[in-house]
């Protein structure tokens, strides 16, 4: 394993990267620290790679985006966790204005919050991962954009992402011509109402295990103590309450009537409110991406087309792939409660029908150019040929009244009809749902029939088969199909010895051993020891294999975590090297003339830069897909 | 009775045992049963003839002494044996097609470890043993009479040819069953493009119930010969089951012992991929593949269509990194 690159090589086109994407209207962020040595970058890097893939993803990224003296902030916040300004620059060895700076644009980005305790002066800072994860997603989050709506939306959704967050007057305030204007506020409210903008309050600043400890704390000193009620039971009242009011503090504000206003019959947002990018629903969107994925190889390229359709009819309404209670530690204790909680949350869903939807809504809703005949051999019934070049099909002819035959000419026959490209809403309602059949009865549960006609995805279940589809295609491809076969084996067994194994699998002993211990250096399976004597001697012992699921995901994800780190800081490197060359690239004199004043071998220098650029972000999208997975998912 | 009368009657006793099958076990009862008149001293006496003769073998089952006779030509080898060579075969010859471990025959003979190894010598020269291999255990050595062919549980079953896995045999079925299997699952994923059949996707519906069930499997492989070696449903369940492990094919959901391909699997196998001839579709087909080509964002599936890009040294990332770093 350790000597194959990843296969996961270049085949999408590797753009995506909200940096080669800039907005004129926005300026792009200064460096805070723009002369800095290279030694200085690489010692930087060294530091966070050695503390956490995350330390060394997140401070990549800060560096890349706002700055290396952010970046060091954000490793020593890793690092120490909460800390003051002044902690932060003492640990740091910075200046304290140079660390305030930093931190104003972090808060600004989402990626520092912030928390004051009551009665005291002092302003914590905490990480706050939702800024840079945005930063991580941002190019595919605007190519997502454009490719649903367009690039006007495209554009605003940029403009939020870049600047952190924006207030609607101030948005508003940058076009002078009322048409624009017009179209502008009628592109900010479908894009608030389909859930991609949020209004952002000062709540959303604070880091959420401060506000829940404050909200707890309070709650519990308002429930008086009694003697009828035992303190355990104190405790879980208040707790229930707690919660109660975190919910009502995050939802407060969110009302249709504080976000919207109607001038003229016109539906606007409150020119007062400030609108920051929900990472959340791309992350639901990234999760309908999963599972569409998942149904094209698992059921067909149709299915999943209808698939993705009826993804996207319950996307905006299911639940968060993190609830707000399960971002406090504690307040969700074990896997079980978190299951159950997420069960419940997902039944609740589906009782109010939020994430329920119809055969015909999948019909109303499916792509121009679907074309679904003879997609189901049961409906397949006897048609003149319409594949393209089918010159063998008799042509239609009738019968005169001499007795001789007329051919039928082109315009008459049904040939024309089924020659011509099928208009979208001549899709057959029968035909669709015996595609949602399909995936209902598939055995990755795709779908779930409610009654008839009505239907809705399983996430629970379905996230959990989709990561363990896609481990089983990353065991296959970086370990080989035998590894493959032995691996999937082991997850049947649960628990099962080399021998066992072998003759399942139906290869030689010494081989799937060797395999076995692949698959074990990879983290992929556990070995578990079972004693036979007293002393525990291991040449007595015997040893058993297994897959634990969480355990494994958990490493892959901080793999491709890592990996995501040495993509970027390969990016910085590289380009550090030629440090002088893009300098002179950037001086207001060259830019624009560069085929004047550059030499021909700093143009291709420059060329090669550009291409291994792309080439590498390409590398990190697919990584980072994989990541997200594992990560989010 | 004088010695010729035993012998008479010896004979016509032995010819009455052998109209039962060899491996039946008489008991004094039976005996008499066999030989109208005689009294159980006379039965003493042609038994005694018998075993002195080694056409008979006396075992004792519970508390009772059985009978069982010896074949003329099995009676024939141990009188040319010696007694040592007589004891070693005789225990050789009961441990029947799962063969002897060396070490349990030495056990049950207890002679040294010399004369011992004189007599297998001996016995395996004459052709009347053969030293076999068990598959389970490779270096344990295992006796077992010349003209016995070994059971299941010693040569492994038919996937093992001279005690070895015969990995190519295996392989090679698995392909039929699941070029078998996949023919019955997708209809239009290994044949020419037909026009009554979607390019794009032609898949059964999900009531459909023809699907490949283990029988009709071992019945295609019998009926087309595929293997020289008769393969018992059981021997295709296990190359089904190794299929599942392979992802290539699944069991079908509430049908037991039925089976149908993976999508996946078709695709890997290089098949299902019509829709990438732009001559086979329609426009409106065109439009689609072109729209969902441009959308396509990577997928680890789709690996066997992916081309590694020559990567320069510095930029290669492994997946391991973290730990090995």
């Amino acid at each position: 394993m350790g000597s194959d690159p990843m296969l996961i090589a270049a085949r999408d086109p590797p753009l995506q990267y909200f940096r080669l994407y800039f907005s004129p209207c926005v300026s792009p962020k200064t460096q805070l620290l723009p002369h800095i040595c290279p030694q200085m970058v690489e010692l930087l890097v060294d530091v966070a790679k050695t503390q956490s893939p995350e330390s060394y993803v997140y401070t990549r990224l800060a560096a890349q985006h706002i700055g290396e003296i952010a970046s060091v902030v954000i490793s020593g916040l890793i690092s120490f966790g909460r800390l003051p300004a002044r902690e932060i620059a003492r640990k740091c060895k910075l200046s304290s204005r140079s660390v305030q700076t930093a931190l104003v644009s972090l808060i600004q980005l989402n990626c520092v919050s912030y928390w004051t305790e009551k009665g005291l002066s002092t302003v914590y800072y905490t990480l706050n991962p939702t800024g840079l994860k945005v930063l991580l997603h941002g190019g595919d989050v605007i190519v997502h954009i454009r490719d649903v709506y367009g690039d006007e939306e495209a554009e605003i959704v940029q403009n939020v992402i870049e600047n952190g967050n924006v207030t609607v007057r101030n948005y508003m305030g940058l076009f002078a011509d009322e048409n624009t204007q017009f179209r502008r506020m009628e592109l900010l409210v479908r894009l608030y109402a389909d859930g991609w903008l949020r209004r952002l309050q000062p709540v959303d600043f604070q880091p959420i295990e401060d506000v829940w400890n404050r909200l707890f704390l309070e709650t519990l000193a308002n429930t008086p103590r009694s003697a009828a009620v035992s303190e355990v039971k104190r405790i879980a009242e208040v707790k229930l309450r707690a919660k109660v009011r975190l919910s009502e503090l995050y939802a407060l504000g969110n009302s249709n009537a504080d976000v919207f206003t109607m001038d003229d019959g016109v539906k606007k947002l409150q020119p007062n409110i400030t609108l920051a990018f929900n990472l959340g629903r791309y992350e639901k969107a990234l999760r309908s991406r999963s599972y569409v994925e998942l149904a094209r190889s698992r059921v067909g390229i149709l299915t999943a087309q209808i698939y993705k359709v009826c993804c996207s009819l319950v996307e905006q309404k299911s639940a968060d792939l993190r609830h707000k209670f399960l971002q406090v530690s504690g307040l969700v204790a074990t896997q079980d409660e978190t299951r159950a909680f997420l069960e419940a949350l997902e039944s609740t869903l589906v009782e109010n029908k939020l994430t329920v939807f119809t055969v015909h809504e999948v019909v109303r809703r499916l792509p121009d150019h679907l074309d679904l005949s003879n997609s189901i051999t049961s409906r397949i019934f006897t048609k003149p040929g319409r594949v393209g070049g089918d010159s063998g099909t008799p042509s239609k002819k009738i019968k005169l009244e001499n007795g001789s035959a007329f051919p039928l000419e082109n315009g008459y026959g049904h040939e024309d009809i089924f020659l011509a490209p099928t208009p979208p809403k001549q899709v057959d309602a029968a035909l669709v749902e015996e595609h949602l059949q399909l995936l209902a009865n598939d055995a990755v549960p795709f779908l779930h029939k409610l009654r008839d006609g009505q239907y809705t995805i399983p996430f629970l279940q379905l996230s959990k088969a989709v990561k363990a589809y896609n481990y089983d295609a990353i065991v296959k491809t970086t370990m080989g199909v035998e590894a493959h076969r032995v691996f999937r084996c082991v997850k049947d067994q649960k628990l099962a010895d080399d021998r066992t194994i072998a003759k399942l699998v139906l290869q030689k002993d010494g081989d799937v051993k060797s395999l076995l211990f692949d698959l074990i250096a990879g983290n992929f399976i556990q070995l578990q020891e079972i004693p036979r004597s007293a002393d525990r001697a291991a040449t007595k012992s015997v040893y058993l294999f297994r897959h634990e699921e969480a355990a494994s995901y958990q490493y892959m994800k901080e793999l491709l975590m890592f990996n995501i780190g040495q993509v970027l800081s390969n990016i910085d490197l590289f380009k550090l090297d030629h440090k002088i060359l893009l300098e002179k690239c950037e001086r207001d004199d060259v830019k624009g003339h560069e085929e004047e004043l550059l030499l021909e071998s700093e143009l291709k220098t420059l060329m090669e830069l550009q291409t291994r650029e792309v080439s590498n972000i390409g590398r990190m999208n697919r990584v980072k897909w994989l990541y997200v997975l594992y990560g989010e998912l | 009775m004088d010695a010729a009368a035993i012998l008479e009657q010896a004979d016509k006793l032995y010819e009455r045992m052998s109209e039962a099958p060899e491996s039946k076990l008489f008991n004094q009862d039976e005996l008499l049963a066999l030989v109208e008149g005689s009294t159980l001293s006379d039965m003493m006496k042609l038994t005694q003839d018998l075993l002195n003769r080694k056409l008979m073998n006396l075992s004792m089952v519970g508390e009772e002494v059985r009978f069982q006779i010896v074949s003329v030509r099995e009676s024939e080898k141990l009188q040319t044996m010696s007694k040592e060579e007589e004891m070693i075969y005789q225990h050789i010859s009961a441990s029947g097609r799962e063969g002897i471990w060396l070490r349990i025959l030495k056990s049950k003979v207890n002679l040294h470890d010399i004369s011992m190894n004189r007599c297998l010598k001996s016995l395996e020269n004459q052709r009347f043993i053969k030293l076999i291999r068990l598959v389970k255990y490779p270096t344990r050595k295992i006796y077992m009479l010349y003209n016995y062919l070994p059971s299941e549980e010693v040569t492994g079953g038919p996937w093992y040819t001279d005690s070895e896995l015969d990995t190519e045999f295996i392989e090679n079925i698995m392909t039929v069953v699941w070029r078998y299997i996949s023919q019955k699952t997708y209809p239009a994923a290994f044949s020419d493009a037909q026009s009554n059949k979607n390019p794009l996707q032609c898949v059964h519906p999900a009531n459909h119930n023809g699907y490949a069930t283990l029988s009709l499997i071992t019945d295609f492989i019998s009926e087309r010969k595929i293997s020289l070696v008769e393969l018992s449903e059981n021997d295709i369940r296990s190359v089904c089951m190794a299929l599942i492990y392979d992802d290539k094919i699944e069991e079908v959901k509430g049908a037991v012992d039925t089976y149908k391909a993976t999508w996946q699997g078709v695709l890997d196998s290089g098949f299902g991929r019509q829709y990438k001839n732009e001559n086979l579709l329609d426009e409106n087909q065109k439009i689609l593949t072109a729209k969902i080509e441009a959308e396509r964002q990577f997928s680890i599936f789709d690996y066997s269509s992916v081309i590694n890009e020559d990567v320069p040294p510095l930029d290669v990332v492994y997946m391991d990194a973290w730990v090995r770093d």
